[in-house]
């Protein structure tokens, strides 16, 4: 049966939704067919924003379930919540599209993963995967050809001067997005907030290596301004040192709030060849290998992408595969199951100032 | 005691010839001896850098017995560090020699109680970093506050085909040879960065280390040539109370080499990008209060970021006019080797190794 027009629904009605979801669902086939928030009002507000007064709203996310015809949901809520919801859509028998962090923790991931392998008709895909572009794929081409060598290190940078909700100017007036800084409520800070893209990023391309052991720390006392500091008790930085299978380094550093230049890089070093995506280099994926003969530095490098938007290219592929087509997709549960061990592992090597073994 | 100070110089391979023999004058030492196991190597030396009726010696021996000679400086191959600085504290003499200092901790353990005996000096030039003009700004940044509370450290060092042993130097065929060598970039080129690192802090206490070695990239040596060394290193330190260190260390990489140091604050950070000619120190801090508005501050520019004259001058004041010993000192050069050796341990058992009380956690 060809779906020509499918039917999403959106639970949770927060700056995401409104500045990135709606905006770009509004671009594809589908057809936005129920809002939900647990505040009607910023349902009502997404609703007459995007030019889409007919939609029903909804503040019981089991009652937008419930809609028979729906083919898929997007979860856009606080991570806390992202678990119970994406079971019952599953239930619902409703596709799932969900951002990230998926969870707050390796049992609420496994929970998912538990109920995914019920419904192996039903795909759940999490939004951490949102930088697994055409860069991405180019990279994945050349590890596994085999053309770096043996791939000894990988390293993530992700500092941003102050982009903490708590630093940001528009956080005034909106004392919500303080969720972000409650650990209870977000899970971490930077790094489970923007480090799952890059760790996503990075394990795609090296076809999501096995973690032996990793130690990692974390520092938290960058001044917040808020009323009381302690309401803010998320790391501003962390720092990773991991051994994954195969001999394979991986270093990592993420911040939202540190003096130093704005930074994001991965790089990837092999004994014959280093990939490198790294913005003090032009936002261009490098691949750098050593000519034969003469010895040295040759590079090819790639134009970044123009647009990092890819709800509709998510979509896109969820029409094909309704319609019965293959496509890759992610962040699967299991690979999200990995992300959230990951990051849930630095925080407790963090906390016992200890090595954690897988 | 006169202004110019009698060196001996132990060792005369590509370190002696093309740095030291280059500072001794300026510093203010007059070159009285040379000694090296193929002897033309030395009498090449005296002959263009030595004073008048300076020697070349057929033994350590001989030239230790030289009772003019104030100072030996030691650039013979690391195994045989140990036993040449012992000896010389023994004939009175006040030492200066190449790092790694030794091959094992248990030879530092001698060497401070040869230097206790002697009361002699000691110096290692593991500080090759640490008295370099921008080491020193960056001191003056941290003691003086400007940073607020430091908690993290990034030290990055990678250069391009810069195996000692194998893509250059290979003539030196202990580079290579662990036995001979103690290890490869490590404590080659890892003990730079933790000293100066160490001594930025005023050498805090290290609670426990992680590090992860690599050795595997293609060379051209000669099949019974003994190649055991690590060419990779990435090191992650917890300091008690003090910032988290990370210090990523490659003998050679198919990419451009690297070689910086970020220093993170609470009130500002410090950031440091080597290079031969131009080296840098940027202060990066918010003037205005707005957070995100950084400011960028060149503290210091235009060096090299290495300072071996600056040590031999040091080391020239303390013996002149009895001032305190530069380093790398016996105390010090323990601690570095034996967080080298720990670095090992730990790429070994693929474990975090724990050398102090934790401390408790926020």
């Amino acid at each position: 049966m060809s779906v020509s027009a499918p039917k999403l629904g959106i639970i949770g009605c927060g700056d995401i939704t409104t500045g990135n979801h709606l905006p770009n669902a509004l671009k594809t086939n589908w057809q936005i067919a129920a809002l939900c928030d647990g505040n009607l009002d910023a349902a009502e507000d997404a609703r007459e924003a995007s030019g889409i007064p007919d939609t029903p709203i909804f503040e019981d996310y089991k009652d937008l379930l419930a809609l028979k015809d729906l083919n898929a949901v997007i979860i856009a809520t606080p991570p806390v919540s992202h678990m119970p919801i994406t079971i019952d859509a599953l239930r619902a028998g409703k596709h799932v599209l969900c951002e990230k962090p998926s969870t707050l923790s390796v049992a609420e991931n496994e929970a998912i993963l538990a109920e995914a392998k019920k419904y192996p008709e039903i795909t759940v895909q999490f939004f951490s995967s949102r930088f697994r572009d055409e860069f991405s794929n180019y990279a994945r081409e050349i590890v596994r050809s085999g053309k770096l060598g043996k791939i000894y290190r990988t390293d993530i940078q992700f500092s941003l001067p102050a982009a903490r909700a708590c630093d940001l100017e528009k956080v005034k007036g909106k004392p919500h997005r303080l969720w972000f800084g409650k650990k209870e409520k977000a899970g971490g800070g930077p790094f489970m907030d923007m480090g799952q893209y890059f760790l996503d990023r990075l394990f795609h391309i090296l076809d999501w290596p096995e973690l032996e052991s990793l130690s990692a720390q974390e520092f938290r006392g960058m001044e917040t301004g808020l009323p009381n500091e302690a309401d803010w008790d998320v790391e501003d930085h962390m720092t990773v040192l991991a051994r994954m299978e195969g001999n394979l380094t991986l270093t990592m550093d993420t911040t939202a709030r540190a003096l130093q230049h704005w930074r994001w890089s991965i790089n990837i070093n092999g004994t014959s060849g280093s990939l490198s995506l790294d913005n003090t280099r032009q936002d261009k994926f490098v691949y750098t290998y050593e000519d034969p003969v003469s010895k040295e530095l040759r590079r090819e490098t790639k134009e970044a992408p123009q647009s990092v938007d890819d709800l509709p290219a998510r979509l896109f592929d969820l029409e094909a595969i309704l319609n019965g087509e293959s496509r890759e997709i992610g962040t699967t549960p299991e690979q999200a199951l990995m992300l959230t061990d990951f990051c849930m592992k630095a925080y407790q090597s963090s906390k016992q100032r200890a090595q954690v073994s897988a | 005691m006169t202004d110019s100070l009698r060196i001996g110089l132990i060792g005369c391979g590509d370190i002696a010839t093309k740095a030291h023999v280059n500072h001794l004058a300026e510093a203010g030492y007059t070159l009285c001896a040379a000694y090296n196991p193929t002897r033309s190597k030395a009498e090449k030396v005296v002959e263009k850098f030595g004073g008048a009726n300076a020697l070349a010696c057929n033994s350590l021996d001989e030239l230790l017995a030289i009772s003019h000679i104030d100072v030996v400086s030691i650039t013979s191959p690391p195994a045989h560090h140990c036993e040449q600085v012992c000896q010389a504290l023994s004939a009175g003499k006040h030492v200066l020699c190449e790092k790694p200092s030794a091959l094992i901790p248990e030879e530092n353990l001698r060497i401070m109680e040869a230097q206790r005996i002697s009361g002699k000096k000691v110096c290692f030039f593991s500080s090759r970093q640490r008295y370099a003009p921008i080491a020193l700004k960056a001191k003056e940044y941290i003691e003086d506050g400007k940073l607020g509370e430091v908690y993290r450290i990034q030290a990055r060092f990678a250069r391009r085909k810069a195996r000692p042993g194998v893509d250059w130097l290979t003539h030196a065929s202990w580079f290579t040879d662990k036995d001979k060598a103690g290890g490869g970039v490590v404590l080659d080129m890892g003990q730079y960065l933790l000293d100066m690192i160490l001594d930025l802090l005023n050498w805090p206490e290290v609670e426990s280390l992680n590090a992860t070695t690599f050795k595997g990239f293609p060379h051209d040596l000669p099949e019974d040539r003994v190649n055991d060394v690590e060419e990779i290193s990435s090191i992650f330190i917890r300091t008690t109370s003090g910032p988290l260190i990370t210090i990523d260390l490659s003998a050679t990489i198919v990419d451009d080499p690297i070689h910086s140091i970020a220093i993170l604050g609470t009130k500002a950070g410090i950031d440091i990008q080597y290079s031969d000619t131009s080296s840098k120190i940027v202060y990066l801090h918010e003037p205005s209060g707005k957070r995100g508005a950084l400011e960028e501050v060149v503290i210091d520019e235009g060096h090299d970021g290495w300072a071996s004259k600056e040590i031999y001058q040091r080391f020239h004041s303390a013996i002149v006019n009895d001032q305190e010993t530069p380093g790398t000192t016996p105390e010090q050069a323990l601690r570095l080797t034996t967080l080298c050796q720990i670095a090992y341990r730990s790429a070994e058992e693929k474990t975090e190794i724990q050398l102090a009380a934790k401390t408790p956690s926020a």
